[in-house]
This record gives C-alpha cells, structure tokens and sequence, in this order.
C-alpha cells in the first residue's frame, strides 16, 4: 500500500470512528440507561379493572405512592422497607402511620358509598396490621 | 544483508511464534468465560477479576525482574518457561476452585513470562536477523491479544471454560519439543536505553491497560447485560483481532509517530463509542471494537518495536516490553474492577426498583405477582447472572398468563439498559488511558 493510500485509509478510519459517536450520540447514547426515578408524589394512572383483586391493587398501589411521598422515599423502597428487607430511613411509628394515612386517602379517591369507605377507613386507620394481612389472606388476595 | 535461513529454522520459528502468541493471549483469553466463572464459582466480579489479574500481575512482576537481572541471558529460560507454562495450563483446566484457579494461573503467567521474556533471542538465532525477529514476535503479540477473547468465547461456548486451558497445551508442547537451547550469543541492535524508548515503554503501558479495559466489560456487558452467547459475543469481539491485521497494511508506510497519535485516538473514539452506546446493539458494539482494534494494531507493533532498537540487549528489551504491557494490563484491571463493581451494584439496584415498579403496576392479580416476586428473589440469591437466567420465572408462566410475555420483555429491555449505563464510566476510563498515550507518544523523537 502507498503511503497516500494508507495516510487516505486512516483519515477514512478516524472519520468512521468519529462519525460512530456522532451517531450514537443522535440516537440517544447520552441519555440511554438512565432510568428514570418514578416520582411517587405525582398523580399515575390508576390500575385499570373492577373486582375486588383490581380495586385492592388500586387502593394498595395509590395508598404506598402517596405514604412514600409522604416519607420521601420511592414507593419500591417503602415495600421493601415493608417486607423488613431494608431500612425506609424513618421511625417504624412513623412510617407505619405514613402508609395508613396514605391507604385512607386512596380509599377516599374511589368511587365507593359513604358506609363502605367509613368502614374502610377505619379499618386502614386503626385494624392492627398482622390481623389486616390474614384477612387480605383469607380473601385470596396475596395467593 | 540477513543471512538465508533454513526451512527447518524457520518452521521452528514458526512453532515458537505460535506459543508466544498463546502467552500473550492468555492476557485476555479468560474474558469471555469469566461470565461462566462467575456463575460457576458463585463469586464476584472482584473475585472472577483476579483470574486474569493474578495472571498479568505476574507476568509484569517476573518480566521486569528478569529483564533487569539475567540481561541476555534470558533467553535460556525459554523452555524451563514452555515446559511451566505448559504444566500450569494442564492443572488450569482441572482446577476444582477459583482459588486453585488463581493459584494456578500465577504458575502460569510464571511460565509465560519465562517464555516472553527468553523467547526473542531464540527467534532472533533462529531468524539470523534481530529485526526480523522483533517484527514477529510483536506482531505474534497484538494477534494473540487481539485474537484470545474471541478465541475463548468459542471455546467457551462449543465446550466449557476448561477447554481454554486445554486448548493451550498442544502449542505449548510441541514449541518445547522443537525449540532449540539459547545460544550463547544472538544477533541484537546495541545502543543505551534512550528517552524515545522509554517513551514508548510507557505508551505501550497505556494502550495495553486501555486495550483490556475494553475488553473486560465489553464481553461481561453482552453476555450479562445483553444476554448474547459466549459464540455470539465472540463474533462481536473478533471485529477487534480482525481490524488489528488490517492496521498493519496501513501502519507499514506511514511514519512512526503519525501513525502512534493515530492509533490511540482511534482506541480512545472507539472506547468512548462503546461508552455512548445507546442500545443493545451488537452491530454498533462491533463497529466500536473495530476502531480499538485498528487503535491497537496501528499502536502495539509500532511501540515494541520503537521500544526494542535502543535497548542494551536484546533479551532485556524483549523482558521490558513484556513486563510494561502487562503492568499496563494489570494497572487497567485494578483500576476498571472496582469502578465495574461499584457501577453495577447501582445498576443492580436501579434495576432492582424499576423492575419491581413494573411488576407492581403489570396488570395482574396479587397473588401472581407475589409468586412472581419471591421467584425472582430466589434468583438473585442463587446468583444467576444472564437476563434471560434471572426471568426464567417469567418465562416459564407465559403460557398461562400471556400478559407476562410483555413484562419479560419490558424488563430485558430495562436490566440491558441499566448495565449497559453501568459501563459507561469504565469505557471512558479506558478511554482516558488511550488519550495519555498521546503524552509519550507525542513526546517521541525522530529516531
């Protein structure tokens, strides 16, 4: 190969590398894999369906968004602070009182009669929470 | 004018060349099983790190040493090295532990640096010309390098780990069978190490700790952020051997140090591509791997070889070129590895609640997504490492409830991306070595 061919061909090779960033910086390679942290104070679609199971999940879902927000935590590290993997970061009273104020105001968001969401509420509110679970249990709801 | 040499010297040339070129792959042969490692010995990414680690370490350590204290006498450690080496691989590839494996790949980079440093005088004698012989022996260099991932993700893949290691005994054996004893005295380029050689020692430092800081994460990133088979990463990876033999047809004509300030630009473009990528795509990642393939190939050869002329001996030159590149090796491992497992340990956990947000709000019944939740639990505790290992649970309930088929993918698609970001700073680490290759390189007289 000639010199001129060669000092040619390496041109082409520092272009063709520098064209390989400019095309992956256009398709987004800057900001690709930062996943965004999801904001647990904003309002989300609610989960879809009626029934008990989708009602529940509503309610469920919609009560540890609004006690994380609550807590300043995302609404997975509540659970998982919750299900006493990790610590959420605050007073057990405190986050115990977070998540029963959070589930009250998600039962006054549905659309239920003033007699059942009392009754709901108080039962989020005050019902200790091994006997909440056994009942959750009892209803088929976690398996 | 070299004088002719005989076809039996030559094949016997020829046979060396070929373990020379294993001992240098042995650098990064083991990369693209350490994903298999890492599963099979239920360890880290520190712990699985230390295989080609302990290697290099030793290498450097025991090169450097030899080149300072034996001087031409290396070259009579030649086979004592291949017949080591050669051992070591053989019990490498029966090693019932990561520990024995780490033991054993010390013993084995012992050999290796045994047969790297002493190798060049013997080529030299059988080659009657010292510069011919520095021309093969660096060129053996960059291919083994360049080659050994690819070739190890074959071999992974066809049979398992342990075949890398048995794959290395025949060459071994039949360069210890046909080299001949070192001769008392060889054909060497005389001079005192001048500051252009230590220059390129140190740039050969650099663009060898780049070059496996590259190559660590960009077969650990397929294979257990994209889910690719070892054959399939080992297709991707072998654009960077392939584009390394392309770069010699362009480096021959061009002069030194334009082609060098060339070469590591292209190395640090090519590693900051792979830092940018903005998808699990193997096309882009092959595309990127070429550009640090032609990086090294325009860089490696040259450097040896600017290395190797000033050099008292030799012997010692060989020792010291061996020696830098793989402290070069090692310096890029220590300084990626803890960078990798901080990185990925975000990674795990970014993925770990944005996984869990999907499955909480997948359109499900409770229960299932608590069975969900404890499968995938147990396994992260069992240690699967693939995508498509840790999802299986997912998986294997699509055909009762085809709605997961969708949130499996979702989630690929998340665990790919989140990894695939995890690297960026390990790729642009290497990258910053490239680039401080350009301060020796740049720094290199006019011989």
């Amino acid at each position: 190969m000639s010199a001129r061919l060669a000092g040619a061909a390496l041109i082409a090779a520092l272009l063709a590398a520098a064209l390989l960033v400019a095309v992956e910086l256009g398709m987004g390679g800057l900001g690709y894999g930062a996943l965004p942290s999801r904001d647990p104070c904003a309002r989300h679609e609610g989960f879809p369906g009626g029934g008990l199971d989708a009602t529940a999940q509503r309610v469920g879902l919609r009560g540890l968004d609004l006690g994380a927000c609550r807590l300043g935590v995302s609404r997975v590290s509540l659970l998982v602070g919750l299900a006493g993997r990790e610590s959420v970061g605050a007073p057990p009273e405190e986050v115990e009182r977070a998540v029963r104020e959070g589930l009250a105001s998600a039962i006054e968001e549905e659309d239920l009669d003033p007699v059942s969401e009392f009754a709901l509420r108080q039962l989020v509110l005050h019902a200790p929470a091994d006997w909440a679970l056994s009942l959750a249990q009892r209803l088929g709801l976690l398996g | 004018m070299p004088a002719p040499v005989s076809s039996a010297a030559r094949t016997r040339a020829l046979i060396l060349l070929v373990a020379v070129a294993a001992a240098f792959a042995d650098s990064s042969i083991v990369v693209l099983a350490l994903p298999e490692l890492l599963g099979d010995f239920h360890t880290s990414i520190e712990g699985v790190a230390w295989v080609v680690t302990a290697f290099n370490l030793v290498v450097a350590a025991l090169a450097l040493a030899l080149g300072t204290a034996l001087g031409r006498r290396v070259g009579g450690l030649t086979r004592p090295g291949l017949a080591l080496f050669l051992a070591a691989s053989c019990a490498c590839a029966a090693a019932p532990g990561l520990s024995w494996l780490v033991g054993l790949r010390v013993a084995q980079g012992a050999g290796a640096a045994l047969l790297l440093a002493g190798s060049l005088p013997v080529l030299a004698h059988l080659l009657g010309d010292g510069r011919r012989a520095v021309a093969w022996w660096a060129l053996a260099g960059s291919a083994g390098a360049a080659l050994g991932p690819a070739l190890g993700g074959v071999l992974t893949e066809v049979f398992d780990w342990r075949a890398i290691f048995v794959a290395q005994v025949p060459p071994a054996a039949v360069a210890l069978l046909t080299t001949p004893r070192a001769p008392a005295g060889v054909p060497a380029p005389r001079g005192r190490p001048g500051p252009r050689a230590l220059a390129a020692d140190a740039a050969l430092a650099l663009v060898s700790g780049a070059l496996v800081a590259a190559l660590f994460p960009a077969v650990v990133l397929m294979i257990n952020g994209w889910g690719l088979r070892p054959l399939a990463a080992a297709g991707v990876v072998s654009a960077l051997p392939l584009a390394t033999v392309a770069a010699s047809l362009i480096a021959r004509p061009l002069g030194v140090r334009r082609t060098l300030a060339a070469g590591a630009t292209l190395l640090a473009l090519g590693l900051v591509a792979l830092a940018l990528l903005p998808a699990p795509q193997p096309a882009l990642a092959a595309w990127a791997l070429a550009c640090c393939g032609l990086g090294i190939g325009l860089t490696v050869p040259q450097l040896v070889r600017a290395g190797m002329p000033d050099g008292p001996e030799l012997a010692t030159g060989a020792s010291w070129s061996v020696g830098v590149r793989h402290l070069g090796l090692v310096v890029g491992l220590l300084a990626m590895t803890p960078l990798l497992a901080h990185d990925m340990g975000a990674a795990g956990d970014k993925v770990r609640d944005a996984g869990a947000a999907r499955l909480l709000d997948a359109p499900l019944p409770i229960s299932a997504k608590v069975e969900l939740a404890d499968a995938l639990e147990q396994g992260v505790r069992e240690g699967r490492t693939t995508p498509a290992a840790l999802l299986e649970p997912l998986r294997s309930r699509e055909a009762a409830e085809p709605a997961l088929t969708g949130i499996r993918r979702s989630l690929e698609d998340l665990i790919a991306a989140a990894l695939t970001r995890g690297f960026r700073r390990g790729f642009l680490l290497a990258a910053g070595l490239a680039l401080l290759a350009l301060v020796p390189i740049l720094s290199m007289r006019r011989r």
